[in-house]
This record gives structure tokens, sequence and C-alpha cells, in this order.
């Protein structure tokens, strides 16, 4: 695909996986790319909890058009059955941000996505970008912003398998 | 496939640099760096800042002193701080509990610290609602800011609330 084929939205998206920032993760192994193919964006994020020792990895998907001006949809997703996963047994913020619902005004029972409200569609349920503007997304937040809080998910996770298994 | 790059695009990665980006207090430079020699790669870093000299670098929530890249590694993500340790007192209802951070540690794993079982040791249920925040301040510290970012100038400490309060009801 020559570049002129591109539209912005897609160059923004592709500028900012290559951007210093997105790929140090992808070093770091705290998160890899497992497909794309724009506006799709398929991740893995993986962390280590340092204090209980254990590691979690979980698979999203983000659908990123008219990406930065509209924040991406993001769901869990399992990328080898192309299905979103049943929501995990975790901890309470973890459940709440991976539970099932639905989005507002949808008349067919729509799936809302992650439920944080950096999130396309939970960002606009009772108006929680607006009371919340530090989690919310905004056209100048670079991608590293949404694996930031998709790997907080994952070492959430982490920690809460370590208290399990001390428990 | 983690890097995009399609036929004759511009922004593709020279051979052998290093992209880097470094975040000194409230700016961030990114530059491409050669490693020359036997030259320490914080070293050349150093030289690119006015102020290098007293500066501390460190890798994105790290403890370790910055000093070289790993083998393979081709971007670098830094936190430059004059400060070496960032003094954190975080208060809980009538407590103050203490733990030295380097500047390069986020507000996440200060909180992380905070609601595990070497801080306050909050149930599951209170930790999901935790955050940390200014004393007076009405919004919780965003979560992917480092600690060097939020201490005062000449300070090398930093006070914040640890709070359950759950901020989208007003």
């Amino acid at each position: 695909m020559a570049e002129g084929d591109i539209s912005a939205a897609q160059r923004s998206l592709e500028a900012h996986i290559n951007s210093v920032r997105f790929q140090t993760g992808v070093e770091e192994g705290r998160w890899k790319i497992v497909g794309y193919e724009f506006p799709w964006l398929d991740v893995q994020a993986t962390a280590h909890d340092p204090y209980g020792g254990q590691t979690a990895s979980f698979e999203f998907r983000s659908l990123c058009d008219n990406f930065p001006a509209l924040g991406p949809f993001v769901q869990r997703w399992d990328s080898a059955r192309k299905i979103r996963p049943e929501p995990p047994k975790s901890s309470p913020g973890v459940e709440d941000a991976l539970k099932t619902w639905t989005r507002d005004g949808s008349t067919t029972n729509e799936y809302g996505g992650i439920y944080r409200a950096w999130q396309r569609y939970a960002a606009l349920h009772n108006s929680w970008a607006t009371k919340r503007p530090d989690e919310a997304w905004r056209r100048d937040r670079h991608l590293t912003f949404i694996m930031e809080h998709l790997y907080a998910l994952v070492a959430e996770h982490a920690a809460w398998l370590g208290r399990a298994k001390a428990a | 496939m983690n890097a995009i790059h399609h036929p004759g695009q511009e922004g593709q990665p020279l051979g052998g640099a290093i992209n880097v980006e470094v975040e000194v207090e409230d700016r961030i430079e990114t530059f491409a760096v050669t490693p020359t020699g036997e030259t320490m790669l914080v070293d050349i870093i150093r030289a690119k800042f006015e102020n290098g000299s007293e500066l501390h670098f460190f890798e994105r929530d790290r403890d370790e002193p910055f000093k070289h890249h790993a083998e393979g590694r081709k971007h670098i993500r830094l936190v430059g701080h004059r400060c070496h340790e960032v003094k954190l007192k975080v208060r809980y209802e009538h407590e103050t509990k203490d733990h030295d951070f380097k500047p390069s540690a986020t507000v996440f794993r200060a909180l992380q610290w905070a609601v595990g079982k070497h801080g306050y040791n909050l149930d599951p249920m209170q930790a999901a609602k935790a955050n940390l925040i200014l004393p007076g301040a009405d919004q919780p510290l965003p979560r992917e800011d480092v600690l060097g970012k939020l201490v005062k100038p000449g300070d090398c400490a930093l006070v914040v609330d640890l709070t359950l309060k759950d901020f989208t009801n007003g």
C-alpha cells in the first residue's frame, strides 16, 4: 500500500505504533501486537507482579477508526478463537473493567467494551469522561495512554493471582 | 510485526541508532543517538542537556540507574531527574507510611505499593477504589505520571493522600 492510500487516522495510529514510547513497551515485553489490519489493532499485554511474583497476559482488540479524534473501542480478545472471552475471575477492579455491559443507546444489546473512562463507550456512560478527565481519552493523548491502562489491568490481575495463591 | 512501515514511508529507524525519549520534569525530548566505541549511552544522552551533569537517568518505571542499552534494544524511554530518589509519604486515615522510589516510578507503581501488604494492606474491594491524590486537589493523580514530575523544584520529597473516594459521583 502506498503512503498516499492511507487515511489520516491510519497514518496517526501507525505513527503512534512506531513511536519510541510504544516500541519501548514492546522491547520491554509489556505489550506486543498480535494482529493488525486497520482499523483493528490486536495486542497482548503482559505484566509481572513484583510483590507476588505472578505473571499474567491478556489479549485486547481495539477499533481505532477516526484515531485519535475518537478514542478506541477496546475489548478483551482471544485472537486464536476470534472471540471475546468470558470475563475472568479476578480482583474487583479487573472484574468491573471486564464485565459484560451494554453500550448506551444500543437497541441490539451491543457490548460496551472495557468499562473504564478512557474507553470509547464507557466514556459516554454517566458522563464518566467529564468526571474523570485524568482517565479520559483526548485527541492529544498517545496510544500508549491506552496501553498503559491495559498493562495496569493485567498487572492488577497478576497481583490478584499472587494474593490468591498466597491465601 | 510490532512496527509498521509502508513502502516509501519516512521514519524508519536508522541501522545502529537508538531512538530515545527523555522526560526531564515537564519536558519531553525525543532524538536518535548512535553509540560509538566504549562510550556509555547515558554519557551521550547526558551531553544533550544543559544541566546534564546534575541529572540522574533511569528507564521509566525501573529502579536501576541507566547506563547503557541492553543488546537488541532500539528504543529507550528515560526519566532524567536531579533527585536520585523521591521520598514518598502516603497518608491514609491517621497514618503516614514512607517509601523511597526512584523519580522514574509511576504513580501506578506507588499506588500498588500503597494498597499492598508493604503499605496499608487494603482488601481487594478497597484496593479497586484507591487512588493517590495531592493534598487539597480535587482529582486523583494520573497513574501514568512519574513521581519525578510531581516533586517541587528544590525538593525530593512528595506527600500524597491515599483516597477511596468515588470521583465519578462528584
